[in-house]
């Protein structure tokens, strides 16, 4: 009841319903455009989250990710180009109903399939996220400390191709970490004689540069041909009928996208293809997948915006970003100077409720912002991109500039911008770099203060049981990563095998 | 042959490593150092990230070919690894960053306003757009648009240089 109490007392005291509505038109507009990923459209509104009351700001970025997840539908439809990575399920049939003139009836269907998995994603928020923290109230520095560590062992199942890379990539975000002012001792490190650098490198400015600079900067190296919408689809929501036809794909999608949202690293792309594939394994119209099949569109819309709410899980809870999205947000807490994690809902619950609630007004208000937004969703993408990269460019500058009106900041968000530029061509993943700037603090400074607590004894980590249940979570994920492709590559060795002996 | 991405990856590793390690040996060591000290982390992070880039090359040049797409299997992280990036793109990458760069260099002599409308003109005359009057008074409009919205509407001191 206080939690309604004060969810409401948010929502009617702060501008967060106002911004609920700005994020959802904006993270629309994102996802709408090829190259956008809901992360980046969220990473551009970090800047400006600085004059913000805390609620508003979580909230503003919560509704983006939110409105990206639908928004990457609709080139996705009209276009047979995935706005986001989450949406490229849905080109099979949403683009094959839009060949057969059904293209309105599959943005609603896209549409309202995503405020159901919003609003169930949400119901699954607030019955986790709680009680899950709640364990961590006992937490002591060896326990933050092997909690730091089990996030970080997410960077083995985020390196699927190459271990190596992504341990590279979390260790220069360690790195950066590390540059400002000393946990313990206080005495500078890395700080190259600049009282800018004394409080240390604030991750939202690397965010933007590995995020939204590095993206114009491939962009202009690309330079690929302009995309053109030539459809004037109006949205047209399902029957009674067709409605209840699709309510299996939707409860699939909510399923699968609930489970994959918790789990570091899998996320939305995963979560619309098993989804999709379900949907079609359990579905009495299995002929119709990829041929313009309604459920095909409804399962993993619903999956992926289930996702947009429960990858927030993990995050609230233990204070570890599974993802891209959830990194930003991240960002955004930081920035307000909030500690997320288990305390989260001790000493910040009002700002917690206040998510919970814009997170309800954001996705209810999808459903109208979705319809409004259409006509200036295909405007936006048929503009050129030259134009559209510039105001991007200016965008970020501006922004960035308005944090502490510092030139400096821009220097760092040019050089993350590089760096991630350089990332990209050579093909390391970003998200264990921004994993370890956020966590390295964290871990360096609870490893420290558990030394000295102990008088320089190891021995303190194993007499710590929430340490040790941590610590050997982060080696099973860890193994079990290592031993998947194994896994997988013996059991194709099998069924070939098997296919042999048959045949 | 070699894969080269990976082997340039790693060699920038060891590069990165060994230049963070030199400045890791120089921090000071004070009468409030605990056990692990200050340089104590970034002393173990340097040899981490030297030997990681050797192990990186090593398995560059044993494999050979093009890389298998390294990096994430999450969603918006799987960006960075469905690029197809040439090295012949680095150059026009490295415009873009000399446009901006200038921007730097111009915001506080010149001031928000114009100096926007200068990024905006030569950001979109890069990006492809064709010289005609249009780029100007687009540059111009979106100026104006941002100089109300930061400025204007949400009170941000932008430098004010020779306007102000």
């Amino acid at each position: 009841m206080a939690m309604f109490s004060q969810a409401l007392d948010v929502l009617l005291t702060t501008p967060a319903v106002f911004f609920a509505i700005i994020g959802v038109a904006w993270g629309i507009l994102g996802g709408a455009l090829p190259g956008l990923s809901p992360s980046i459209t969220m990473a551009l509104l970090l800047p400006f989250t600085y004059s913000l009351d805390p609620a508003s700001a979580i909230v503003l970025l919560a509704a983006t990710y939110i409105g990206a997840e639908y928004g990457g539908s609709i080139p996705a439809i009209l276009i047979r180009t995935p706005g986001t990575n989450a949406a490229a399920a849905t080109v099979i049939d949403g683009f094959e109903m839009n060949r057969q003139g059904k293209a309105g009836l599959a943005l609603g269907i896209s549409l309202y399939s995503g405020v159901i998995g919003s609003l169930i994603g949400l119901v699954m928020l607030v019955a986790l996220s709680e009680p899950l923290s709640a364990v961590a109230l006992s937490f002591r520095p060896p326990s933050y400390f092997a909690l730091g560590i089990l996030g970080l062992s997410v960077i083995a199942s985020l390196s699927g191709g190459s271990l190596v890379k992504g341990l590279i990539a979390a260790v220069l975000g360690l790195m950066v970490a590390t540059i400002g002012t000393d946990p313990v001792t206080g005495g500078n490190r890395f700080t190259f004689g600049t009282a800018d650098l004394l409080a240390g490198v604030e991750p939202v400015l690397i965010m933007v540069g590995l995020f939204a600079v590095s993206e114009l900067f491939v962009q202009t190296a690309e330079q690929g041909g302009q995309i053109r919408v030539e459809s004037r689809a109006r949205i047209e929501f399902p029957g009674i009928a067709l409605a209840r036809r699709l309510v299996p794909a939707q409860i699939i999608g909510s399923i699968i996208g609930t489970f994959e949202g918790v789990m570091p690293g899998a996320g939305g792309t995963v979560a619309s293809f098993m989804s999709y594939n379900e949907a079609r394994r359990w579905s009495r119209h299995k002929e119709e997948f990829g041929n313009g099949s309604p459920e095909g569109v409804a399962a993993p819309e619903t999956a992926n915006n289930t996702v947009a709410a429960t990858a927030i899980i993990p995050l609230l809870s233990f204070g570890i970003p599974g993802s891209n999205s959830t990194a930003v947000l991240l960002g955004g807490f930081l920035i307000h100077g909030i500690t997320v994690g288990p305390m989260i809902f001790v000493k910040s619950a009002s700002t917690v409720y206040g998510l919970y609630g814009g997170m309800l007004v954001a996705s209810i208000a999808l459903l109208f912002i979705g319809m409004a937004m259409m006509g200036p969703c295909i405007w936006l993408v048929n503009r050129p991109r030259a134009y559209l990269n510039a105001f991007i460019l200016a965008l970020i500058f501006s922004g960035v500039f308005s944090i502490h009106q510092s030139l400096f900041d821009l220097v760092l968000v040019l050089i993350a911008g590089v760096v991630g530029f350089a990332m990209r061509m050579l093909k390391f993943p970003f998200l264990p770099t921004v994993l370890g700037l956020v966590l390295g603090y964290l871990i360096e400074s609870n490893y420290r203060r558990s030394l000295v607590l102990s008088g320089g004894d190891h021995s303190i980590f194993l007499e710590d049981p929430i340490a040790v249940g941590f610590l050997a979570v982060a080696a099973v994920f860890v193994i079990g990563s290592l031993l998947q492709p194994a896994l997988a590559a013996w059991r194709s060795r099998r069924r070939g095998e098997i296919r042999d002996v048959r045949g | 042959m070699a894969n080269r991405r990976d082997l340039i990856g790693g060699l920038a590793a060891i590069a990165i490593g060994a230049g963070y390690l030199s400045m890791a040996l120089e921090i000071r060591h004070s009468a409030l150092d605990d056990a692990v000290g200050p340089a104590g982390l970034p002393k173990v992070l340097a040899f981490l990230m030297i030997g990681l880039g050797a192990i990186l090359c090593v398995k560059a040049a044993l494999a050979g070919g093009p890389a298998r797409p390294a990096g994430p299997v999450s969603d918006e992280a799987a960006t960075a690894e469905a690029t197809g990036i040439r090295f012949s793109g680095i150059a026009r990458a490295g415009g873009l960053l000399a446009i901006a760069a200038a921007y730097l260099l111009v915001v506080h002599p010149l001031g928000y306003l114009p100096s926007i409308f200068m990024l905006l003109v030569a950001a979109s005359l890069y990006g492809g757009a064709a010289l005609t009057w249009r780029v100007f008074a687009i540059g111009a409009g979106g100026a104006v648009f941002y100089w109300l919205l930061f400025v204007q509407l949400l009170g941000i001191p932008l430098p004010p240089g020779i306007l102000g």
